[in-house]
């Protein structure tokens, strides 16, 4: 086997030898690890609120990680997301269309859902998918650029 | 944690900026790390979401990002394992800037940067929600991308 063949097969099983000993210690580190978490910057009022991300505690680690996919939503919102509602667990909507779903604990609003009002479907998707079709059309176009002029090299920005 | 548009179009102008002919290589690059994204999907429903978590942090690390190039360059015929490996660990550092400038969303699993020397995240952190960031760096970088400027020109490049 051709070395430079080898040595990918060595980094991809060492890679692999990684994923396991991380499935294996990354549970014992979670603790020391902030998390995600959305935090109401001021308590005396809910409107006009900046909702942000900050570090938590590892006990509510299991709601962030329940958040983690469902926070896409929030992605296409330019800004702030405003909480209008106000004490209480339950929905709460934001004023750029947005729907917030959590609870107020010791003052922090541990949201468990952040949805975009109207949208079955998180719009990070769109974002994700463009980037991968951008991927994908310039992979063709180096490749059909390539088979036309096989002996001609191919420069990025030619 | 910006999303794989503002990835890829990093990717295009890092591959504008430099002379070489890998485009669709450095594009690969910068998204290369967001594959965990399919180990995630395969592995949650059997293993849990922590532990899925858990099995795919190194591959989004710089490290296991590293493996993982080399893996993918040595499916290249021998002649261009060098320069495979060069333009993919180019748009692998671009992934790994644009992450690290961001404040987490996702989690802190992203900012692993030593792992596995450390377990402590890392991040320059410029601001809180990523939406501002994310548009903001689509505009700058698509600018410098149709600008068309050549930052590091090649030797036969008038």
């Amino acid at each position: 086997m051709e070395s430079y063949r080898a040595l990918g097969l060595l980094c991809f099983g060492t890679l692999a030898a990684l994923c396991v000993h991380s499935f294996m210690e990354a549970p014992k580190h979670w603790g020391d690890m902030p998390a995600t978490e959305y935090v109401i910057e001021n308590q005396s009022s809910f409107e006009n609120q900046r909702i942000y991300l900050d570090g938590m505690a590892s006990d509510v680690r299991e709601t962030a990680e329940a958040t983690f996919f469902r926070l896409s939503p929030v992605h296409p919102v330019f800004g702030s997301v405003t909480v209008k509602a106000a004490n209480g667990s339950g929905v709460r909507e934001g004023a750029a269309g947005v729907n917030v779903y959590g609870t107020f604990r010791d003052g922090m609003l541990v949201a468990e859902e952040v949805r975009l009002a109207g949208l079955p479907f998180s719009a990070g998707v769109l974002f994700n998918a463009a980037g991968f079709l951008v991927f994908v059309l310039v992979s063709l176009e180096e490749w059909r650029l390539k088979k036309a002029f096989p002996y001609v090299e191919v420069r990025s920005n030619a | 944690m910006p999303n794989l548009l503002a990835h890829v179009f990093l990717g295009l102008v890092l591959s504008r900026l430099s002379s070489g002919n890998g485009k669709s290589m450095i594009v690969f690059g910068s998204i290369l790390p967001d594959i965990k994204i399919f180990v995630y999907a395969i592995a949650t429903p059997t293993l849990g979401l922590a532990e899925a978590n858990a099995l795919i942090l190194p591959i989004h690390s710089p490290l296991g990002s590293l493996l993982l190039c080399a893996f993918f360059a040595s499916l290249l015929p021998e002649k261009g394992f060098t320069e495979a490996l060069f333009f993919l660990a180019l748009g692998v550092s671009g992934h790994y800037l644009l992450d690290a400038a961001m404040f987490p969303v996702n989690g802190i699993e992203h900012y692993l940067l030593l792992y596995p020397l450390s377990w402590e995240p890392y991040g320059i952190e410029t601001g809180h929600l990523t939406d501002y960031f994310t548009i903001l760096g689509l505009i700058v970088l698509t600018t410098a991308y149709l600008k068309k400027k050549r930052v590091f020109p090649s030797a036969d490049s008038p």
